[in-house]
């Protein structure tokens, strides 16, 4: 056997059983052809007595659109129907619908808002609304959502702001802006201090920027210009408004939570201590994108120091312990000064040049300051497995230069 | 009226051939099925037209090669990592002859998918550069060259077994 037909032959000649059954492979298909003839002939029926029903209710004057008035309190404006819209499937549960009976005061404050927004943040470009009421409720997608024309010195273009809120965890920068792959120079991922994630992304004619809040609601406001057919995308003028223009946009003020909708207080506690856990939940959330913080931030007592936890979702718990000076007599041998004596190969030891002197074992890491402070960190649970010493020494150096509030 | 009597008859006769030639292009029996499974809806679809043809093998030959480049690009086909490495198959041999058996398939595997479909239709389907040239829709010219290149990979992974022979 050496010729490759041969071999190929021989490759094939004993096949294992098939699961092929082209008795009922052709029932299937004539079953399927029998459906596709009676869905047909049932659908035409289906539009014909829609189209009788349809007919009184636009001769009494109802357009259609909107909310039946009298249902409760003024009416939300809604969206016009859109010819290219794919009708939703009814027995796919959409999102939740918010409380319809504040929907109208909602819109109109939100309204209010990205107006004094646009004016703060763009005052020398002309932003038309495309409805009379700026805010739309889109019930589709339990959104508020509001489209303008915008014409300025740039160059002209359309901006579209919506509000709503989503369930699940903000998307980690892994996700969106993933470093070192091609198109990260064109978006930017961010975390406040407040625990805020913002995300802009730019592609020149197409511009987005969207803010996570940490109460559940995202803000997204995106701006772009129409590219004709043809024309290469570098080659048309970018929107008049700068992804700088839409990130102060979505962090105004004025649109934020909607009503009805309970956001989870921030947790009481000394401005201090919040202070230490947004480092903490800063850095796990750069070293572990995948990690699901389900459960808020919980503070601990200042006494005695600084003392807080923070418990991430299935990961375990960090914990982290500020000491105003370094007067522990147990811990007398770490405050010397002295370099870093051999250690085993489980501890971690560094001297900075500063004089500032970090220990670590295995899930925590101790940092000394010259001052006389000491930041400990120690991570449990699964976190302790995939924080190094060298992650924990990340984080105890934040806390170290976290200014207090 | 579909004429599925005569449908039933041309498909059951070249069943097994088809999941054959599809498991030399894909190297699974599996992928195979289902890649003929996918051909035979095509098939029985347009049966009333296919079936007028001067050579309706050609168009199911087609429609097996379009499921394998379909089938290449599906998401759940691209290159994943992983944390831990997946279990590995036993490593004691395989009886007589299967190792020879799985060795093409194995070789034909590691060509870029044009290039095996090439090696397919000419070598095991028996056909000529002219017909090979209309089922793929390129020139003889491409044919040519395409199949030279892919016995020449073989012969440099085979180093001289023997089992190619020199192109005709």
């Amino acid at each position: 056997m050496n010729d490759l037909t041969e071999q190929m032959r021989a490759a094939t000649a004993a096949p294992p059983p098939s699961t092929l059954d082209l008795d009922g492979f052709i029932a299937r298909e004539q079953r399927r052809t029998r459906l596709l003839r009676w869905s047909g002939g049932s659908g035409a029926v289906a539009l014909l007595v829609a189209a009788v029903l349809a007919v009184p209710a636009l001769y009494a004057g109802d357009g259609g659109t909107g909310l039946t008035p009298g249902l409760a309190g003024p009416r939300c404006p809604t969206p016009g129907p859109n010819p290219t819209e794919v009708p939703q499937d009814p027995a796919e549960p959409g999102p939740s619908p918010l409380p319809l009976d504040r929907c109208a005061e909602t819109a109109a404050r939100l309204g209010t808002a990205l107006r004094a927004a646009l004016a703060g943040t763009a005052p020398r470009v002309t932003a038309t609304p495309r409805t009379p009421e700026v805010f739309v409720y889109q019930p589709r997608y339990a959104q508020y959502e509001a489209d303008f024309a915008l014409a300025g010195a740039a160059g002209t273009g359309g901006l579209r702001v919506e509000v709503k809120v989503v369930p699940d965890n903000p998307p980690t920068e892994q996700q969106v802006c993933p470093p070192g792959q091609p198109g990260a120079r064109k978006c930017s991922y961010r975390i406040t201090r407040s625990g805020t994630v913002l995300f802009t992304y730019d592609a020149n004619f197409s511009r987005k920027a969207e803010a996570y809040l940490r109460d559940g609601t995202l803000i997204t406001a995106s701006a772009g210009v129409p590219v004709p057919e043809g024309t290469k995308t570098h080659e048309v003028a970018p929107p008049p408004l700068t992804t700088d223009h839409l990130l102060a946009l979505v962090q105004w003020p004025g649109l934020r939570l909607l009503p009805g909708v309970a956001a989870s207080p921030p947790p009481p506690g000394d401005p201090a201590t919040e202070a230490l856990i947004d480092t903490i939940v800063l850095n796990l959330r750069r070293k572990l994108p995948d990690g699901a913080f389900a459960q808020p931030p919980v503070p601990g007592s200042p006494e005695n120091g600084l003392r807080a936890w923070y418990e991430a979702g299935g990961l375990g718990v960090i914990t982290a312990e500020v000491a105003g000076t370094c007067v522990d007599p147990g811990a007398a041998a770490e405050c010397d000064r002295e370099p870093c004596p051999e250690q085993p190969d489980s501890v971690y030891c560094v001297v900075d040049t500063d004089g500032t002197r970090i220990v670590g074992a295995h899930g925590s890491a101790t940092l000394f300051t010259p001052a006389g402070r000491v930041f400990t960190v120690t991570a449990e649970g699964a976190l302790a497995q995939r924080l190094t010493n060298a992650d924990l020494a990340v984080i105890a150096q934040a806390l170290a230069a976290t200014p207090p509030r | 009226m579909k004429d599925v009597d005569g449908f039933r008859e041309y498909a059951g006769s070249r069943l097994e051939g088809w999941r054959r030639t599809a498991y030399l292009l894909s190297g699974d029996w599996h992928l195979a099925d289902d890649m003929v499974s996918s051909a035979l809806t095509g098939l029985y679809r347009h049966w009333d037209r296919v079936s007028r043809m001067d050579n309706p093998d050609a168009y199911i030959r087609t429609c097996l090669l379009r499921a394998m480049l379909n089938e290449r690009r599906r998401p759940w086909r691209r290159e994943r990592s992983f944390d831990v490495l997946p279990d590995r198959a036993a490593t004691t041999p395989p009886p007589d002859g299967v190792a020879d058996r799985e060795a093409v398939v194995a070789l034909l595997a590691e060509l870029p998918a044009r290039r095996r479909a090439v090696l397919v239709l000419r070598y095991f389907c028996d056909l000529s550069v002219e017909q090979t040239a209309a089922e793929l829709g390129c020139s003889a010219g491409t044919v040519k060259s395409q199949t030279s290149r892919a016995l020449e990979a073989l012969r440099a992974r085979l180093q001289g077994t023997g089992l190619v022979a020199e192109e005709a």
